[in-house]
Formats: C-alpha cells, structure tokens, sequence
C-alpha cells in the first residue's frame, strides 16, 4: 500500500489557508495514491469537506510573518504551521516533501534545521525557468544567500548539476555563471574567482559566464549566482513574462484580434510563473518547496507534481545522504 | 578545545574571513557570520560538544562560545 505523503503549510500565502486546502485538494485528485498532511488552523481544514482517509491535520494557528526574526520563532511555545511541516518530514519516513508559500527565511531556517543533508553545505532556493529551446534552466541561489564567496557558487553548481541530472536525467548538466560578459574575464571579484574555480572543477561541466539577456535561452542547464542577483533575474523574467503578455492582451482588444488570445495562451503554457509551481530548496534530506506567497492552488498542485517526480527518482536524495 | 571550535566556525564564515578568526574576533561584526551560519553553527555545537540551545543564540565573539562551551558541553 503507497503511504507516501506531502505536508502543506497552509498559512502565510497571499490567498489565505482557505486557498492552500483547496491547492491540497488538487494534489489529492491527481495522484490518487498520495495523502496529504495539513499544517494549520482545524476549523478552516474541517470546513473543507475534503476525502475522508486522504488528509491528517498538524494542527497550528501561527505562522512566521515578514516582520518576525525566524530562527527566534524556533523558540515559541505554541506550535508554528511552517516548523510543524518540517518536524513532521524529518521525522516520519513516509512524508516525500513539503509545501510552503509563507516567509522564505523562516522555510529556509527551518528546513536547515530539520533536514539539513550535510551539516559543511549551506542549502540554497533553486527556481526552475522555462527556456526558449522548450526546456528548463535550474538558476541557483534565487535569494537565500545574499553574500556568497566563490566556494559556495561552486556549491550551488554541483547541487544545482545533482537536480537536473535526477530531475531531467541530463548526463553532464551544462553549468553557466551570471556575468556582464561572455568573456572569462568580465564580472565583479565574485564572479571572476568563480570563473576560474569553476573551470577547473571537477564533475562540473562547466560552459562558461552568460549573460543576462540569454538567462532564459537555454545556453545552459545551471545558471549559477549569489542570491541577490538570483532573486533579480527570477523577479525580472517573471516581471518581464507578465508585462508582455498584458501588452498583447491590450493589444489584441484595442484592434480586434482573436489571434491574441491564442498567442497569450500559449505564452502562459510556456511562461506562466504563477502556476509553474515553487522554488526547491537544494542541500535538505528530502525535497522543500517554496511556493511564491501569491501562489494559487495550480500552483499547490504542480509543486505536488514536482515532489512526486523526484521522490520516484532517489539519485539526487541517496547522493547527499 | 578551541581547534575543535575554529574549524566548526570556519566551516560557515565567508571564504575571505576565515584566516582572520581569533578568540576575540566577533563572529558578526569582524568575520561576517549571518544569522543562517549562526544557526548552523549552533546546530554543529550540539552535535559535537552535546550541547543544546533553548533560546536564539546570541553570542559575540568566538571567546563567547568558548566560555558558553566550558561550562556547558557534556561531550569534549
């Protein structure tokens, strides 16, 4: 009998919890052999009417706010939705991954703390990017570790390599560091000794610096740079990805054109962010999703997806045992 | 005691401030620690010298958690 289960942490999402039990609902539909366990107020996860036998209830009121210090938040009393997720993973064998769409430095401690893989590596938050070659690019650290040294971008690409090999079964994942420049010697202090570090690396297939006009053409499979740059390509593209499209939509209207509609949507089957599903945090013992806050319950359902793709492939979980 | 120590710190400091780690060094201020490394520091603490924590960390200097282990730390 398939026991395997997936916690969500119903609270800290824009939406609400009301929106994250339905996002659990979703996931339950489509992979009728997965329970759900639920982390977050009973009255609201009751009133749901969800299937009987397919949920359990973590039973939290609180939550970590934006305005909350998250490794003092360990030392509450009462029980925190987001620390209570992560508990149970660590501790129950038959929990395949965690969703949360709450405070990311609170998910990020707490996934340190719970299901840390290896206490010498430093997880990150990797976010998967769709590219216009029809396949993903695996940009790493998106906003975990704001300051990195050169070592630690070594880090993320060996980690980011590990999750694109497990997760599209890419043999020599090709490795890419963010730059102003093509050549080895553009780029800051940072990105020049990661340069050099980087092509000597061995196990790390490295190609080169890219650009940031080429993040999302598919020159590489593992964008690699420290969080701060990380988080502004991710934000950027995604920024980027939504104006354009609302041009199109004002553009088709203003002058009559069916034909819009059909280009907008396949636009959002390619770059709809929204729904892509989470970032995952890279360096844990079993696979954390960090859904965005205004994430929506497609959203829920395809972060499910993602950990059920991983889960039924352990390469990446066993190597960093 | 303190070797033990230094290489644990090391482990979560930036690359550039690793040689310059002394007992009077403040883990924050002079060798850039952030609250992550804090945290995974404190967690390296009670693994190794079988400490545990009830309260948020807040040590200063490397002395600090020198002196914290003296009187704490059930395994040396």
């Amino acid at each position: 009998m398939d026991k395997r289960e997936i916690v969500i942490d119903l609270l800290g999402s824009d939406l609400g919890p009301s929106e994250m039990v339905e996002g659990a609902r979703l996931v339950m539909e489509a992979f009728p052999g997965i329970c759900v366990a639920l982390a977050g107020p009973r009255a609201v996860i009751e009133a749901a009417g969800l299937p009987e036998g397919r949920y359990r209830i973590l039973e939290a009121d609180k939550t970590v706010t934006n305005l909350d210090n998250p490794v003092e938040a360990f030392y509450r009393k009462e029980p925190v939705s987001v620390f209570l997720a992560l508990e149970e993973a660590s501790r129950n064998e038959n929990v395949i991954g965690v969703i949360n769409a709450g405070n990311t430095g609170a998910l990020f401690a707490g996934a340190i703390r719970y299901l840390l893989a290896d206490k010498a590596v430093r997880p990150c938050i990797a976010a998967i990017l769709p590219t216009t070659q029809g396949g993903f690019t695996c940009l790493v650290d998106t906003g975990a570790s704001i300051d990195c040294g050169p070592a630690q971008l070594v880090e993320f690409a060996r980690l980011g390599s590990d999750f694109m090999r497990t997760l599209y079964k890419l043999e020599a994942p090709r490795v890419g560091l963010l730059s102003n420049g093509a050549e080895p010697t553009k780029g800051n202090k940072l990105v020049k000794e990661a340069h050099a570090l980087l092509a000597q690396e061995e196990g790390i297939n490295f190609v080169g610096n890219i650009e940031g006009n080429k993040t999302l053409s598919g020159l590489c499979d593992v964008l690699v740079c420290e969080g701060f740059a990380g988080n502004q390509v991710l934000k950027n593209s995604e920024g980027m990805a939504v104006n354009l499209i609302t041009e199109i939509v004002k553009y088709g209207k203003m002058h009559n054109l069916p034909a819009a509609q059909e280009i907008v949507g396949y636009l959002m089957s390619r770059f709809d962010f929204a729904s892509l599903g989470a970032g995952i945090m890279l360096g844990t013992r079993k696979v954390v999703m960090k859904s965005r806050g205004s994430c929506n319950r497609t959203a829920i359902k395809n972060a499910a997806q993602l950990i059920v793709n991983l889960a039924e492939n352990k390469t990446l979980y066993e190597s960093i045992h | 005691m303190y070797d033990r120590l230094l290489q644990l710190i090391k482990l979560y400091l930036p690359e550039d401030k690793i040689a310059s780690a002394t007992p009077a060094s403040r883990l924050t201020a002079d060798l850039g620690m952030d609250s992550i490394g804090m945290l995974m520091l404190s967690m390296a603490l009670e693994e190794e010298f079988g400490v545990s924590f009830r309260e948020p960390v807040k040590f200063v200097t490397v002395q600090d958690v020198l002196d914290f282990l003296d009187k704490n730390a059930t395994r040396r």
